[in-house]
């Protein structure tokens, strides 16, 4: 057996100053070979400052870095390739017109002696590299036709073509199914196997702790803790991360459910799902459960009137509502959260106030002019409630920090005054404290007599915060179950079509 | 304690430097300043005020295409619906039609035309660009068609003082028809809800549909606004040239584009002012009213627009270069 003298990667007491800031202060980081490193942290620990280092992005502004005991200067972001440092991040930097070989040897064709472009030895190459991650992807397939399950693939096996010995992922699972996920483990075990070293940025605890090796926790900054994974568990890791005891990460409430509200009969739409029949009591909180591409989403923004459904009824409290557009949605109290908060939630370049009160801006004014004192009101008392961080009112909203962002989304919605609240994936690619924060806000909303349907790709999430969780698989309802009466086996089994 | 969220950040003096309207009325007034001492001429008052009939029929289109731009879209057909509508005022009015059907059918071929563009914009959801530059053949060629190598030169009493007449014998109406439906769509734009929606759905379109904007229905009346406008301003220019020919206005697209973009509203949408245009409109009119002045020919106030724009709107991006280079 070799023994090795050196870690992998190194990093001795790396800091990294932005104005006004501590990103990293004197922080250590070992990295083994042939290990799965599991960085944690909330939102703003300094995890994407440390990879940004790593990349070559950032420079540290003191500290080292050793690979294999050698003493390394990353300047930019090509030296760090040479080194053999490949990061997948989470918004991939794809290109979506063009194929999955050339994707893969983008920057880096292989040529002829003439200078042309080899055609036939990237195809073989491609073909031996994703036969080698057990992927079924053509090469001549263009990444936009690709799931996202597959694009990570296709960007593993880029890094691969580096001949990287450390590969960075930043959430790779944030928007995989748990089929994908399962698929993505497979080929992350055959990395570690081909004496890759692997650092795994994930903010599902769970996932972590299933494939990870080693740890290392990150808190303002700091380096809270550095370990092997069989030498801790959840609760800790939670502790480490929060810096406090969060004894429940879904604090629900307990509310009495009463009469049905809202219920969807038959609901058929050509190519995206026939058969969806379901219905919602006031104050309950109804789960949606499936892989990506099971049609829920496609169901939400079909009752929210942005598709035309085909046939079937939606009926709110014994009505029947005939929706053809997002305003009549949401004049009857139903509005709905999408989980592209960034594309679909948000007017970057607009003030946070108007952003507040987009949805209201008629009720708020009279003769088509606004008035400025409900206008005012309404965004402070949202503000206050949700506590939004901002300076002053015209500040855009793209200058807000993701979270803030996020509240922002949901302060607009709440000012509509909604009964039925559709959240799309309310807490994907946000950190522990915030997730706990919208778990005990969508409480609190029940509470007060709203209903909400939660779209989520977390099985604990749903377990934790609903009250009955409707299954999909390729676009029909597989099952409606009582959270209190199944298992998370049974959810599983149901979404993958068994 | 209850913590107070100003509306503002703190005033500083430095920020108004960065305003586009400042640039742009520093530019208007240098252009102002060095005409007057160039060209004794120049700030005479009469003079002035007859300048403005070179741009006003131009500017009316521009205060509603600022709209369509701001709301991320584009329409290069303005000119060609000024000839539909310009034939359609000579032809009504030489079968002998009443001065008021004359107006009202000219006015409704030019809501059609824009109509159409906005029916088959968001109808088949094909951008803005490509079908108003099939249109603007399109409308070019039923004018072309319908008139061959005729022209029309009698118009009602009406339409030609319209086009060359002043109010109290001092200001042009087309001018003055200009002022007021700047103040008008500044106050649209800038006061009324409608305005705050055209700048979201400028900024993000789907994002203000899935906030329960109807983008599709304000795509269609901006549309039908625009193709309005350049009736109007067919009206005002049959009546100043008292003559149409098929090529009227040919080539005005750009210019009225100019105009606005060079009032600092963002191409891609989702910012600009009225104030902006209405600046940038006086600064092209000064130059070249300044520049014919000096006998200087068509083409040399050609060059000087495209530098003009290309200068005031990369200004601020300039500063940044330049602050980033002495760093």
């Amino acid at each position: 057996m070799v023994v090795c003298l050196f870690m992998k990667l190194e990093l001795k007491k790396i800091s990294k100053f932005f104005p006004g800031i501590k990103a990293l202060q004197s922080v250590d980081f070992s990295l083994k070979q042939n290990s799965i490193h599991a960085l944690l942290g909330e939102n703003g620990a300094g995890k994407s400052t440390l990879v940004k280092i790593l990349c070559g992005v950032y420079q540290p502004d003191e500290g080292s870095i050793h690979l294999d005991g050698q003493k390394e200067v990353i300047q930019d972001p090509t030296a760090s390739l040479n080194l053999g440092i490949s990061a997948i991040h989470q918004e991939s930097v794809m290109f979506d017109e063009l194929s999955v070989m050339e994707n893969i040897f983008i920057g880096n064709h292989i040529t002829k002696s003439n200078r042309l472009v080899d055609w036939t030895s990237m195809e073989k190459k491609t073909i031996e590299l994703l036969g080698n991650l057990e992927a079924d992807i053509k090469p001549e397939e263009k990444i936009k036709d690709l799931s996202i399950a597959q694009r990570h693939i296709v960007q593993i096996s880029r890094s691969l073509v580096h001949d990287a010995d450390i590969v960075i992922m930043d959430e790779p699972t944030a928007s995989l199914s748990q089929k994908e996920i399962d698929e993505l483990y497979v080929i992350i075990r055959n990395l570690k196997k081909q004496n890759k070293s692997i650092i795994f940025i994930s903010h599902k605890l769970d996932e972590v702790l299933e494939i990870c090796d080693e740890f290392t926790v990150l808190r303002d900054g700091e380096l809270i803790k550095t370990d092997l994974i069989s030498n801790t568990n959840k609760d800790q890791l939670v502790t480490y991360m929060a810096g406090r005891e969060i004894s429940q990460i879904f604090p629900k409430k307990h509310v009495k459910i009463e009469d049905e509200i809202f219920s969807v009969k038959n609901l058929y739409k050509k190519t995206q799902f026939k058969n969806i029949n379901f219905n919602l009591r006031k104050k309950e909180i109804l789960g949606f459960y499936g892989l990506v591409g099971s049609g829920r989403t496609e169901v939400m923004k079909t009752i929210f009137g942005i598709n035309k459904f085909d046939e079937g009824e939606v009926n709110f409290k014994n009505k029947n509502l005939n929706i053809t557009k997002p305003k009549d949605a949401i004049k009857n109290g139903i509005v709905y959260l999408s989980e592209e908060r960034q594309n679909l939630g948000m007017t970057g370049l607009m003030s946070v106030k108007d952003n507040i009160n987009m949805a209201i801006m008629d009720k708020n004014s009279q003769y088509l002019i606004l008035d400025k004192l409900k206008d005012l009101q309404n965004a402070s008392e949202l503000q206050e409630k949700l506590n939004i961080k901002v300076s002053y009112w015209s500040q855009l909203a793209q200058s807000l920090s993701g979270g803030n962002q996020q509240k922002t989304v949901i302060a607009k919605w709440l000012s509509t005054k909604p009964e039925v609240l559709i959240l799309d994936e309310p807490t994907k690619g946000i950190d522990v404290r915030s997730k706990s924060a919208v778990h005990e806000f969508m409480g609190e909303l029940v509470d007060s007599g709203m209903s909400i349907i939660m779209i989520s790709s977390e099985l604990p999430e749903i377990l934790g915060m609903c009250d009955r969780v409707v299954v999909m698989y390729k676009g029909l309802i597989k099952n409606i179950l009582e959270v209190s009466n199944t298992s998370s086996e049974e959810i599983v089994k149901l979404a993958s079509g068994e | 304690m209850k913590n107070i969220i100003p509306e503002n950040p703190p005033f500083k003096l430095l920020n108004i430097l960065y305003k586009k309207e400042f640039i742009l009325f520093m530019v208007l007034l240098s252009i102002i300043l060095i005409n007057s001492n160039v060209s004794p001429y120049f700030l005479d008052l009469y003079n002035l005020i007859d300048s403005t009939f070179l741009f006003s029929e131009k500017a009316i289109i521009a205060l509603s295409m600022t709209f369509v731009i701001i709301a991320r879209q584009i329409d290069l057909s303005v000119a060609s619906i000024i000839a539909v509508s310009s034939c359609v005022l000579g032809y009504t009015t030489s079968i002998g039609m009443d001065t008021y059907l004359v107006i009202i059918f000219t006015l409704l071929s030019g809501i059609m035309c824009g109509a159409f563009n906005g029916f088959i914009i968001i109808r088949f959801a094909i951008p803005s660009i490509i079908v108003t530059i099939g249109t603007m053949s399109l409308f070019r060629g039923l004018a072309y068609s319908f008139l061959e190598d005729q022209y029309y030169n009698k118009f009602p009493q009406f339409v030609v003082s319209l086009g060359s007449d002043y109010l109290f014998g001092y200001i042009p109406y087309a001018f003055l028809t200009f002022i007021i439906l700047s103040l008008f769509f500044a106050f649209i734009l800038h006061k009324t809800i409608i305005g705050k929606r055209i700048y979201s759905i400028g900024n993000n379109p789907e994002s203000a549909q899935y906030t329960g904007i109807q983008v599709d229905k304000y795509t269609f009346v901006l549309f039908t606004l625009n193709g309005l406008f350049s009736a109007i301003a067919a009206i005002f220019l049959s009546g100043r040239l008292s003559s149409v020919r098929p090529n009227i206005a040919f080539g005005w697209e750009l210019e009225i584009i100019t105009m606005v973009v060079l009032g600092g509203v963002y191409i891609y949408g989702g910012s600009g002012s009225i104030l902006g245009v209405v600046i940038s409109i006086f600064i092209l009119g000064m130059l070249s009213f300044g520049l014919g002045l000096l006998n200087v020919p068509g083409v040399g106030i050609i060059i000087f627009t495209g530098l003009l724009l290309i200068l005031s709107i990369g200004f601020p991006s300039f500063i940044k270069y330049f602050r980033s280079k002495n760093e």
